[in-house]
């Protein structure tokens, strides 16, 4: 019994003592507050200061470029690190680390590049071609495994590089890599067959350069932590506090300095939109993303800010294991019968558009066009008369009297799980199809749809670089992505052609006619063009919502 | 005593040993794989490699083994979402946060609840006890995820009073913490009141007022020293509930803890991630459990003396 009391009063005592501790601390908070983020939101509007707060919604998991291939760390990659060209706000590549356009040779196969002669490091090192071979060599090489790796691998030679099995094999074959420094100013690439985009392609992180000097200083921890990472980009990367905050300032070496208005940018990492929404309206953010359902707040609002990207959702049939999807017509039929416009406005009313073809708005053709404007509608219109008649022809041709039960596979999350309900609520309306509704966790779809286990999946692609070809190229025959076994021998053909043509507008007709084929055979049904919406404060002016890539570019924004 | 610590340390090690095992068949039959965003879009030949990196190539039993021998080292392995960071580091990193503002919540709740259960029993049946037990009646029916987007509008943007999320310095951690703090409030009310109402009940608690002795001397000296008895007990789960239960306060508030870590390692199949910190969490409760065990061995001997306790 002695001993309970004892206990019971140091408990007491404790409590009361950290009772006390409490107050004393939240006592004190006014005094040790940290004032940095107040100030900015407190600060006079004369004053302008050129600082932007943003609300970001994952954390980089490596700033790394050879390695990425998430989002988050090519924004970042970005802002502080840059390539020969960089995209400008018309998602046409301009001459960044490059002086000039590149020289092509008549084959287009060699590309010469002038690297400028202020390209400086943050460091004030000078950025030479030597760190483009370093960077090129490194991320090809198997033992850094890159997941872009098949990128870069389309420089003469890059393929073997890849496939190098034992240290003198990797070593030998990226001697013989297409891809060297003429001096230190001068860069030469040399390409497998020609690849129309390379230009616009060498904007993209994966073609940024690296010093071998820091990389191998740092280590395994390249690219993990704040000194752990460097570039030749307009900011600095100054802060990064795990799970919390990034924080980029000017790079007074950049060689564009005098047209970088940001002093200070600060990246906040708020997963819930609500928050997010909530850090925007007490102006502790100037950027965030939104939801839907907030989005119907802020429609017509001038600080909404749409962000159409190159990503398309589609549905995806299996034609080789389930023999109802290998006819062309049923596809057509359960095609035809999903209205995407009601779709987009009442699933996911966030301004994604209705698809008119596979390859989204915005996307280059690769003559100096839009793709989807030179290839015009090639999706056929929803049709519910005529889907319920290609459906009975189709039933007819296979012998069949109705369509056996298939299980289309989704993500379950909520957009995915209404857009599923969605498509199954057209199909019983406009076919009197019932077929069954399949959400399961990301991991397992994409497991699923790798495996080939699936009848019908609902997918979203979105572009690796800007051209038609990384929408089209994966449903030749036998493509790695060709999950649905389509095939047709015409498509494979036209292809096959726009891969090695050098002619620009023999290639872009070559990638429509393609798309024209698919589209008919319905070898794939499109649903939507994405777009994610954002809200910007309305001072922020020159800010740069990429439609791939990056989540946003910053080097021409700034405060009003 | 000795032997009684010794027996329960074994005890805590078979425990932590078995969560571990458990953890690594569940996690091994998770669909998918953990190569984590953009995974579709890795060509076959890159993600044999990966896998092969991560020893995910070899038979289970092998995988095992490795696993349960890093764990013996002390090394929870690579991350899988974030490959340049071991997940001790990202414990090191994260944990201090949850455990602030775990911290912070079960103070609050610790005072206020008890405050409440205090009053509630000394008012019983009138006013007060009706406030108090309205209050806690509210903690435990409106969940964190609802409080917190409600003190986050309300207080940071309504009223702007303090900020709607981050974290970021003092003021910060307190409507976060509050969020936090409620439905324990309401335990703790709840268990104190009526602990309180026995103990009031008790034979010397009257022998004590007979004497004489000032209410607030009966009160504080007897009543509350003996009521809060039981509630210790239940202090230890609460507090390992209440740091390992931060994630959704942590997610409403952008709260740089440990929990986002957890559903996203889930969601991503980022096995040693999922396996290092279910394993960590264990720890921390058995670790808990164990100083239970022994802080009532030392109280009531009567324990230590069950089987082969000398």
């Amino acid at each position: 019994m002695k001993a309970t009391k004892w206990v019971s009063t140091a408990v007491a005592l404790t409590l009361m003592g950290s009772v006390a501790i409490g107050c004393a601390k939240s006592e004190e908070s006014p005094s040790t507050s940290p004032t940095g983020d107040t100030k900015g939101t407190a600060a006079p509007a004369s004053n302008k200061p050129q600082e932007m707060k943003i609300n970001f919604t994952a954390e980089p998991p490596v700033m790394d470029s050879s390695k990425t291939t998430a989002n988050a760390a090519f924004t970042f990659l970005g802002a502080f690190n840059e390539g020969l060209y960089r995209t400008d706000k018309d998602g046409k590549a301009t001459p960044a680390l490059a002086k000039d356009f590149p020289k092509i040779s008549a084959d287009g196969l060699t590309y010469t590049f002038d690297i400028r002669d202020n390209a400086n490091w943050s460091d004030g090192q000078p950025v030479k071609a030597q760190d483009f071979v370093y960077s090129f060599k490194r991320t090809l090489d198997p033992t850094t495994k890159a997941q872009y790796s098949f990128i870069v691998a389309w420089i003469k030679g890059g393929e073997a590089v890849t496939k190098a099995k034992t240290p003198d094999e990797i070593k030998a074959a990226q001697d013989a890599l297409g891809v060297k420094a003429i001096n230190d100013k001068q860069l030469e690439v040399k390409l497998e067959k020609p690849v129309a985009f390379f230009t616009q392609l060498l904007a993209f992180a994966t073609f940024f350069p690296q010093r071998e000097d820091f990389v191998t200083k740092a280590g395994d921890k390249y690219g993990a932590e704040v000194d752990k990472v460097i570039g030749a980009g307009p900011f600095v990367l100054s802060k990064w506090d795990h799970g919390q905050t990034l924080e980029l300032v000017k790079n007074d070496k950049y060689w564009d300095a005098a047209n970088v208005k940001l002093t200070k940018v600060t990246a906040n990492i708020v997963k819930d939109s609500n928050t997010g929404l909530n850090l925007y309206e007490t102006d502790a953010a100037d950027l965030t993303e939104i939801n839907r359902d907030q989005l119907t707040l802020y429609k017509g609002k001038p600080d909404n800010l749409p962000k159409p990207e190159l990503t398309n959702s589609y549905l995806m049939y299996q034609t080789k294991k389930v023999p109802a999807l290998g006819n062309k017509k049923i596809r057509q039929a359960l095609g035809l019968a999903i209205d995407r416009q009601a779709y987009v406005d009442t699933v996911l009313a966030n301004g994604s558009v209705a698809s008119t073809g596979l390859v989204p708005g915005g996307t280059s053709d690769g003559a100096g066009g839009d793709f989807r404007k030179s290839a015009g509608e090639t999706q056929p219109k929803f049709d519910a008369a005529k889907a319920k008649q290609l459906l009975a022809e189709g039933l007819k041709e296979l012998g069949l009297t109705e369509l056996p039960k298939m299980k289309v596979n989704a993500d379950d999350t909520e957009t995915a799980k209404k857009s599923l309900e969605f498509i199954l609520a057209q199909w019983k309306q406009n076919l009197g199809y019932d077929a069954v509704a399949n959400p399961v966790p990301h991991a397992l779809r994409i497991e699923l749809s790798s495996k080939k286990d699936f009848d019908i999946v609902l997918s979203l692609w979105g572009a690796d670089y800007n051209d038609p070809m990384t929408f089209l190229d994966m449903w030749v025959t036998g493509g790695e992505f060709d999950e649905g076994d389509y095939s047709n021998p015409e498509y494979d053909k036209l292809i096959k052609s726009a891969q090695t043509e050098v002619d620009a507008s023999k290639r872009s007709k070559a990638l429509i006619d393609a798309e024209k084929i698919l589209m008919d055979d319905q070898g794939v049904a499109p649903l939507y063009f994405r777009t994610r919406a954002y809200l910007k404060k309305e001072n922020v002016t020159g800010l740069i919502l990429p439609a791939f890539g990056q989540e946003w570019e910053l080097k021409w924004a700034s405060i009003k | 005593m000795v032997k009684f610590i010794l027996r329960r340390f074994l005890y805590a090690l078979i425990t932590l040993w078995l969560i571990a095992s458990f953890t690594f068949v569940l996690m091994k039959n998770l669909p998918g794989n953990p190569l984590g965003e953009g995974a579709e879009r890795i060509p076959k030949a890159t993600k044999e490699m990966l896998l092969k990196q991560y020893g995910l190539d070899k038979p289970l039993w092998e995988q095992y083994l490795t696993f349960m021998n890093n764990i013996i080292h002390g090394d929870l392995g690579a991350s899988f979402q974030f490959p340049a960071h071991k997940v001790t580091d990202i414990i090191k990193q994260a944990f201090p946060s949850s455990l602030k503002l775990g911290l912070i919540a079960i103070v609050i709740a610790i005072v206020v609840g008890l405050t409440l259960g205090i009053i509630a029993a000394l008012k019983h049946n009138k006013a007060g006890d009706y406030t108090a037990m309205f209050i806690a009646i509210l903690g435990v029916s409106i969940p964190s995820f609802v409080l917190g987007p409600l003190l986050s509008y309300y207080v940071g943007v309504k009223w702007g009073i303090l900020p709607a999320g981050l974290w970021k310095g003092p003021k910060y951690v307190i409507l976060p913490s509050l969020a936090l703090s409620f439905g324990t409030i309401a335990i703790l009310a709840r268990l104190m009141r009526t602990s309180m109402l026995d103990v009031l009940n008790q034979d010397y608690i009257k022998t004590a007022k007979s004497k004489g002795l000032t209410n607030f001397s009966v009160v504080v000296k007897h009543t509350i020293r003996n009521a809060i008895l039981p509630v210790i007990t239940i202090i230890g789960p609460i507090f390992v509930n209440v740091i390992t239960g931060t994630l959704v306060v942590e997610q409403i508030f952008s709260v740089p803890g440990l929990g986002k870590h957890f559903v996203s390692s889930v969601y991503s199949n980022d096995y040693t991630m999922i396996s290092g910190l279910t394993i960590f969490y264990s720890a921390i409760l058995i670790l808990v459990i164990f100083i239970t065990d022994i802080v009532y061995g030392f109280v009531d001997p009567r324990i230590r003396l069950g089987k082969g306790g000398k």
